[in-house]
């Protein structure tokens, strides 16, 4: 065991840009030989940015990385895990039709004859890595068979065989059962003892207090600070995550008319993905819901809309029950759906923004199967000027428009379906601070006219400024409600990293 | 505002007139089809230049011989336009064809058969479809499937030799004329004209675009994504069974080796004709300009007593020229 470097990993000034984002800026970031160092922060704070590069899957713009005494320029994954890095990424990378050993071995196959792999002993020396990394199954069998968190395995001994001197792991327990973790902090715990570092990403808080030494916030592509894990209290971490002003980006919203009850969901459940869930939503509310991705919030918008079955649960609409067994079923009774990625199963992005508009509502803009043409542009032109869509023509295809203009066709088509639910997921990620600003305006408006608006977000600024109530969903459930006037963004943290869970003393931890 | 801008809203433009449909698809072949222009103006300077050409019956005869085509690739056009491709529809045709002598030989009225025809046409196309929709295999390999089996199938029913010397009944669909027109032309004009429309302006038409351009999209927009496919199969089908009718006719045999020799063209035509492997882009007018630009340049290499070999040769590179960089381009 060479002792040769303090710092095995010393990351100085990083900076990487992304169109119209700064991902990271300036960071400094250093690793400790036999350190678990933990990185935390929000969805899109940078932690993952920040991986990538050091696995050699993206390039910095400025900034260097040093490893071992050694500067890392340009490098590729390959390269990257020859040096000693390597990366257990969130989703798995494995080939699947290949066998647990095939992959660990990928890309080095030892040959006994020129060009002739050794299975035999491939499957041999496999078989005790994974032996090593508590896996309980062969290395004969394909990846394709394995379960998510066998694969994890797989990656995790793949990983381990190849000498690492630095694991990263990006949020690996997301899939593994109690057994599987406490399996997982064992090896860290070996790994470290042969002066293996890992950087440990995890939004499980528990978890980082159970194994890190270190841990650096990261928020906006910023590094907020480090702190020895002993030291960092709950509250000081969940500031340092949230830290940020509240700007004057919200409209105004008067109070609710608390009259009439728009949507209720009734005990909806979807094994394994959505438990259990109650909730309302009233005319001319915003709802928000808050959570982790993978929570199930977008599974409980697939469920409303028909795109996904539940196995259990009611759902009424101004309190009629109702069942919706495809999107064609929730359009006609008037609920409407934006998906958070528009370019994948929003917009139809090589056609007109005439045809994107009129797309939810044919059937109304039809006679005798021949679709009215004139109500259509008339439609879409009314569309595109009150929400300024900002183009000359209708016509104009929306692979060709930004990403805040493509976001108002999806707002356009819903308006002119009139849906009185709107579903809306994400519905600002990706486009500029103007864009939102005016894509707020719409909400606003849209719920000032009576309609309820259910708005999932991982933006908890947007949450606060723009929800009447918030409900904190994890793991499939909602875990919390918080009104307009209650919600700070820590309480909301604290419920979706699941503190309630740990902390056995009460539940106002996070509020002082 | 600029003139750049005004390029592609132009390209998108529904024609409204005529003159706006010239205009629009001369911009789009500008814009995105050069091959097909390059490929018009070869035809054009051939045409000058051989004396037979611009003769009534050789240019009855290029419309005659490419209406077949036509309605085949105006079926495969619908299927296209879903981003998906039915490799049957040449074997189907030929099926059908292979049907249809059998019913007239065995007595069968002309009008019964005609419609039977269609019916068993619309039941491949239909097939297509459910093992696509419902069945979940692949559309390349289900329609390759059902090729094998239409082919296959057609010469047991004929034990391999064309059911020949059809009654004369059955002669207009191919051979007949109408005012002076040959009549399956006119048969060609009137699918033409009644497809474009369904495509343009008709709701299940705008549904075939949407499941194209983004099937997820279009399903969560209401759109029954599976009865859209079932359909522009089925549809797909019947066009086939039309062009077998013709054909048979024409040939006065119901020959089953004939439907598998189009499959190429049946691909190129609409694609030449603006029509994205991709789906979610074409039209009808765009595949009977390709159509017709393949089948004059046919015609022109057999003026010009082109060894047959060789016409082999050119049609397979003019479809590498034409198809291959726009799969390419699907990649990226």
């Amino acid at each position: 065991m060479g002792n040769s470097c303090d710092a095995l990993l010393d990351v100085r000034g990083l900076t990487k840009r992304f169109p119209g984002v700064v991902a990271l800026k300036n960071v400094d970031f250093d690793v400790r030989e036999g350190e678990v160092h933990a990185l935390l922060g929000e969805n899109g704070a940078g932690k993952s940015t920040l991986i990538k590069i050091l696995g050699g899957v993206l390039q910095a713009d400025e900034g260097q990385v040093v490893f071992c005494g050694k500067q890392l320029k340009g490098i590729d994954p390959h390269r990257a895990q020859t040096l000693g890095i390597g990366t257990i990424h969130q989703e798995s990378e494995l080939a699947l039709p290949l066998s647990a050993a095939e992959n660990i071995y990928m890309g080095r196959m030892p040959a006994s004859i020129k060009g002739v792999v050794d299975r035999q002993r491939i499957r041999r020396d496999a078989q005790q890595w994974l032996d090593k990394v508590g896996a309980r199954f062969s290395a004969r069998q394909a990846a394709f068979d394995l379960s998510i968190s066998q694969r994890r395995l797989v990656e995790l001994a793949r990983a381990v065989s190849m000498d690492a001197k630095l694991l990263i792991m990006d949020e690996p327990t997301t899939v593994f059962t109690d057994e599987e973790v406490d399996t997982l902090f064992r090896i860290i715990g070996e790994l470290k003892e042969n002066g293996v570092a890992t950087i440990y990403i995890s939004h499980r808080l528990q978890e980082i207090y159970e194994i890190a030494d270190r841990v650096t916030v990261l928020r906006d592509g910023e590094k907020i600070g480090t702190l020895d894990a002993s030291d960092a209290t709950e509250d000081a971490l969940i500031k340092m995550m949230v830290g940020r002003q509240l700007s004057q980006v919200y409209p105004d919203r008067e109070d609710v008319d608390e009259s009439g009850e728009l949507l209720r969901v009734e005990n909806l459940t979807r094994r394994g993905v959505v438990e259990d869930v109650s909730f309302t939503v009233n005319s001319g509310e915003i709802v928000g819901l808050s959570g982790l991705v993978g929570a199930g919030r977008t599974s409980i918008a697939n469920i409303l809309f028909g795109a996904m079955k539940a196995d259990r649960g009611e759902i009424y609409l101004r309190g009629q029950k109702i069942r919706v067994n495809s999107p064609a079923g929730a359009i006609r009774h008037g609920i409407g759906y934006i998906t958070a990625d528009r370019k994948l199963d929003g917009l139809l992005l090589i056609k007109s923004i005439r045809e994107n508009v009129s797309l939810a509502c044919l059937r109304r803009l039809q006679r005798l199967s021949f679709i009215a043409r004139g109500r259509e542009k008339q439609a879409a032109r009314k569309f595109k000027d009150i929400l300024g869509i900002k183009t000359p023509s209708i016509e104009q295809i929306v692979e060709n428009l930004s990403g805040g203009n493509q976001q108002k066709v999806v707002f356009a088509r819903w308006m002119l379906a009139k849906s009185d639910l709107l579903i809306l997921d994400e519905p600002t990620v990706g486009i500029d601070v103007g864009a939102k600003q005016e894509i707020y305006r719409l909400m606003s408006g849209i719920a000032a006219e009576g309609r309820g608006i259910l708005m999932i977000s991982s933006e908890l600024p947007e949450l606060l400024g723009m929800c009447d109530r918030i409900l904190v969903m994890r793991e499939g459930r909602i875990v919390h409600e918080v009104s307009r006037e209650e919600a700070t963004q820590e309480k909301i943290l604290y419920y979706s990293a699941g503190f309630h869970e740990t902390n056995s003393g009460g539940s106002e931890g996070a509020e002082e | 505002m600029s003139e750049d801008m005004k390029g592609p809203g132009e390209q998108a433009m529904p024609a409204t007139t005529a003159k706006d449909h010239l205009l629009k698809v001369g911009g789009y072949l500008w814009t995105n089809q050069k091959p097909l222009l390059v490929l018009i103006l070869i035809a054009i300077v051939f045409a000058f230049l051989s004396e037979h050409f611009f003769t009534f019956n050789n240019l009855m005869n290029v419309a005659r011989q490419a209406s077949i085509a036509a309605l085949l690739a105006a079926g495969m056009t619908l299927v296209l336009t879903l981003g998906d491709i039915d490799l049957s529809v040449g074997a189907n045709a030929g099926f059908c064809g292979v049907i249809a002598a059998y019913l007239l030989k065995h007595g069968v009225a002309a009008p019964w058969t005609f419609m039977m025809v269609l019916g068993v046409g619309g039941c491949v196309g239909w097939i297509n479809g459910f093992l696509v929709t419902k069945v979940r295999i692949p559309f390349f390999i289900a329609t390759l499937a059902t090729m094998s089996v239409l082919t296959g199938a057609g010469f047991l029913i004929t034990g391999g030799y064309p059911i020949s010397l059809l009654p004369a009944s059955w002669k207009p669909f191919g051979r007949g004329l109408i005012g002076g027109l040959p009549v399956p032309v006119l048969i060609m004009l009137i699918v033409f004209v009644v497809l474009q429309l369904m495509q343009s302006r008709t709701t299940i038409g705008r549904s075939i675009y949407a499941v194209g351009a983004n099937e997820r999209a279009a399903r969560l927009c209401g759109i029954k994504t599976d009865r859209v496919r079932l359909f522009a199969y089925t549809l797909c089908g019947v066009l086939a069974a039309l062009g077998g009718i013709v054909m048979s006719s024409r040939l006065d045999s119901g020959d089953p080796t004939v439907g598998a020799t189009f499959l190429l063209t049946l691909i190129a035509a609409p694609v030449l004709g603006g029509t994205k492997l991709s789906g979610g882009i074409g039209t009808m007018f765009g595949t009977l300009v390709g159509v017709f630009v393949l089948g004059v340049l046919n015609n022109i290499m057999s003026l010009m007593n082109l060894n047959s070999y060789w016409q082999e040769v050119v049609r397979g590179a003019i479809i590498l020229a034409v198809v291959v960089p726009q799969i390419e381009r699907r990649r990226r």
